[in-house]
């Protein structure tokens, strides 16, 4: 699996004010490193997730502040409304280097999807289609051939058995019934 | 107002008795339920509960620091399943 150059911290909503602050959704499990003055982000078309749009400047965060679940950022040479408007829509990147690293058993989500789900034994179960975040331990969506609704499994210590960095699949030890669980009548 | 101390608290006493019959034949096995109201107590830490969440059962697994809380707040019924990218900055981890 090759390592993307840039990853999706957020999503410029819309200009907020006359001062060119935008509205910033994060997108990242670390906005407090993220979203802080003096960081250099990217911006990129949400089509082209992994490109940036070289059209539009490195965005220099002059000021943050918090507001609600959104952050009103200031980017660098974007000081009136009619400048911000022009990010109106874009995701903001930065590159995979300057992001925190990972824990010891920790993934990106988006490592983990395509990965195959085995058994112990080698035994096939299906492929990772989503990550489903949820507290305290994330559920895995494993589409199952033949089965509509795709299986659930937790992303916990108990269960998944072995998930490393450089492999592509997922061994896991489940108890019985999970794999039954939900299934189509 | 909060349940009051005297009584204890609320844990659906059929789930109870399965996983304690589990636990007596030392057997890990999906247990469903509909008791989102029950609360977690040290005996279920270990099993996974299929918890209903209106629409399907979401699989918990039950670990230590989830005693105490009740089963629904782990099988959310509204799964947000998030804006942006596929390349975004979340991640998982193996707990």
């Amino acid at each position: 699996m090759s390592d993307p150059t840039f990853l999706v911290v957020g999503e410029i909503l819309r200009a907020h004010g006359r001062r060119g602050e935008v509205r910033v959704r994060s997108l990242t499990d670390h906005p407090g490193p993220t979203f802080r003055p003096g960081v250099t982000l990217r911006a990129a078309r949400p089509s082209e997730q992994s490109l940036p749009d070289l059209f539009l400047p490195p965005l220099e965060v002059t000021s943050v502040r918090p507001h609600g679940d959104l952050f009103l950022v200031l980017f660098d040479g974007f000081e009136d409304r009619e400048r911000a408007d022009l990010l109106h829509g874009r995701v903001l990147l930065r590159p995979a280097d300057d992001v925190p690293p990972l824990d010891e058993d920790e993934f990106f989500q988006h490592d983990l999807v395509g990965r195959q789900v085995e058994l112990a034994d080698g035994a096939v179960v299906g492929t990772v289609v989503d990550v489903i975040s949820l507290e305290p331990s994330d559920l895995l969506e494993v589409a199952v051939e033949g089965r509509r609704r795709p299986l659930l499994v937790p992303f916990a210590a108990g269960i998944v058995v072995r998930c490393e960095a450089d492999e592509s699949v997922v061994v896991i030890d489940p108890p019985d019934g999970l794999l039954e669980l939900d299934a189509d009548p | 107002m909060p349940r009051s101390v005297k009584k204890g608290p609320y844990i659906d006493e059929k789930l109870l008795l399965k996983i304690e019959g589990m636990n007596s034949r030392n057997e890990k096995k999906v247990v469903r339920t509909w008791a989102r109201s029950s609360t977690i107590p040290p005996e279920f830490v270990g099993h996974t509960i299929a918890v209903h969440n209106g629409n399907k059962f979401v699989p918990v697994y039950i670990s230590e620091n989830m005693v105490g809380h009740k089963l629904g707040e782990f099988a959310p019924t509204r799964l947000f399943r998030g804006h942006g990218g596929k390349l975004a900055d979340k991640r998982s981890k193996v707990r």
